[in-house]
């Protein structure tokens, strides 16, 4: 496995990806629309704005990224279905290794950026209220959310992206997004009192559950079984 | 063996409990031009795959470049170029796009792609396209982008799946131009999976026919198509009062295995390609008058459906 070639397939996947302009736009507004308007019609109800960002990091960063996430994976199983490109790619020198990083890395970067201009929106819908006199950050347990989030991410888009190899269609990254979705948020089911240290569990558990099934997924995936499944 | 580029021994493969390569045996030399024939679901994917490293063989050995396709390494597999049934383009990507993705993974140094991607894409005439969306290309032109993709990494061995299928004319005559360029100045080693018997026989150096996962026949074109080494002439005379003055020779000569006389000619089939000359001199002798003299040769067509109904009829038997 090379870093070029991780590279390589990921500036692939986003010139792919981006290229359907119309289901893309959608999606990227779709996205917009849940981690902004959603979030903070439900965060509103609660006065104090650490509280309100701590939530929205714990709850909607991961729901608009991993619902952007799923959506752009439709799109890839439709270019991979149309396409018929795969067996090529695997015919190169590129190992499983580097086609899954690099197709989840193109996912990860796609679904990520909406998340993060909503944050920035939330945080400045939190803090202007107060005049920008003393600007309010999230909490420590915030914070750590906020970089665990990415990776934990990242995680569920291999998964993803392994089942569409696995299994050639995206009904089975459904449930495992669903499963881990409700194993970080039945662990927070309480916030309207501030995240602590029980949803910051849920989120280790989901990064274990998710790197240990991408890892044993990839260590029996092999080409033939793509091959034979396209 | 050393002068082999491809090595395929004893390979078996069932797939779904059905038998799809059994015991399977060739070598491919270096610099030929390579073609495996057969009717669909005869085995000749499956191989190509095997080859390619896709799928591994149940049992038996295969070497490319003297190396198990599976296990190769990185530096080895670059010497591998392939197009398969499919093409292996986006259709949303343009020509160039396509191309620099797979420049990439074969590790073209940057500065040096873009030059080599504009002479791959001249090569194959697609230079007017590099930005238009592979979706606008007919048939032709993405086969061909699928040779300039191939080719990027200038591969030793280049393997094809069905090169010319669903082609009009125009595009087949420039395939198979291009495929011979590449073997005659590039020396490139051509290996074809085929089931057009004409593109074969044009292009092909050595053959094998498979048929429900099994080698039929295979050796060098002129062989196959020569059987049992004999050659066929067909005489021409100036006058036909000659001909029963020439059946009394023939009947005279051991070298002459069988003869016949239909629409004006003699058809003399010998018993070597190096009793031509004797023969040529027997006639001279005896003031035979020759009008033309022409070397028959078996159509592969004819040795294909020859030898899938003999299977067949093997198989009713």
């Amino acid at each position: 496995m090379r870093f070029n070639d991780i590279v390589a397939v990921a500036k692939r996947e986003l010139l792919v990806i981006t290229n359907y302009k119309f289901s893309f736009l959608v999606l990227f507004l779709g996205s917009f629309y849940l981690g902004t308007y959603l979030s903070m019609a439900y965060t509103n109800l609660i006065p104090d704005p650490q509280i309100r960002m701590d939530t929205y990091l714990a709850f909607f960063f991961l729901s608009t990224e991993i619902a952007c996430s799923w959506a752009l994976s439709t799109i890839q199983v439709q270019d991979y279905m149309r396409q018929r490109c795969m067996e090529t790619i695997l015919a190169t020198p590129l190992s499983l290794a580097s086609i899954l990083l690099g197709k989840s890395l193109a996912i990860f970067i796609l679904s990520y950026i909406p998340s993060l201009l909503c944050t920035i929106i939330v945080f400045c819908q939190a803090n202007l209220p107060l005049g920008l006199t003393a600007l309010v950050f999230p909490s420590s347990v915030g914070w750590i959310l906020f970089f665990i989030s990415p990776v934990l991410l990242f995680g569920i888009i291999c998964l993803n992206t392994l089942q569409l190899m696995y299994l050639n269609h995206s009904m089975g990254s459904l449930i495992a997004v669903f499963v881990i979705y409700l194993l970080v948020f039945r662990t927070g089911a309480h916030f309207s009192s501030g995240i602590g240290l029980t949803v910051l569990g849920g989120y280790v558990l989901g990064l274990l559950c998710v790197f240990l099934l991408s890892y044993i997924g990839l260590k029996f995936l092999k080409k033939e079984r793509i091959v034979l499944a396209l | 063996m050393e002068n082999n580029i491809i090595e395929v021994s004893n390979v078996t493969k069932v797939l779904g409990g059905h038998a799809v390569l059994s015991d399977i045996n060739f070598q491919v030399p270096k610099g030929l031009v390579f073609g495996i024939l057969g009717p669909n679901g005869s085995g000749k994917t499956t191989l190509l795959r095997i080859l390619l490293g896709l799928i591994t063989p149940d049992t038996g050995e295969v070497k490319v470049l003297g190396q198990n396709p599976v296990s190769m390494t990185r530096e080895d597999k670059n010497g591998i170029g392939f197009v398969l049934e499919d093409h292996g383009v986006n259709e949303r990507l343009t020509a160039y796009q396509n191309i620099d993705f797979f420049a990439q993974v074969y590790g073209l140094a940057k500065e040096k792609r873009r030059a080599r991607i504009l002479e791959m894409l001249d090569k194959v005439d697609l230079s007017a396209y590099i930005k238009k969306p592979v979706g606008t290309f007919s048939k032709g032109m993405k086969q061909r982008l699928s040779l300039a993709r191939a080719l990027i990494h200038e591969p030793r061995i280049l393997f094809l799946d069905e090169p010319t299928s669903n082609l009009d004319p125009e595009g087949t005559v420039y395939i198979r131009n291009l495929i011979l360029k590449l073997s005659s100045e590039e020396g490139i080693t051509i290996y074809i999976n085929s089931h057009d018997l004409d593109e074969v026989e044009r292009i092909c150096t050595r053959i094998v026919i498979m048929k429900h996962g099994n080698i039929m026949l295979q050796g060098a074109m002129a062989d196959l198509l020569r059987p049992n080494n004999q050659t066929t002439l067909e005489v021409k005379l100036e006058e036909s009062e000659a001909f029963p003055k020439l059946v009394n020779l023939l009947n005279t000569l051991s070298f002459v295995t069988h003869f016949k006389i239909e629409k004006g000619a003699a058809f003399i089939e010998l018993i070597d390609d190096s009793s031509r000359l004797t023969l040529f001199n027997t006639l001279a002798q005896n003031s035979i008058p020759i009008k033309e003299i022409t070397q028959i040769k078996n159509s592969l067509e004819d040795l294909y459906i020859s030898i899938v109904k003999e299977e067949e009829h093997h198989e009713v038997q």
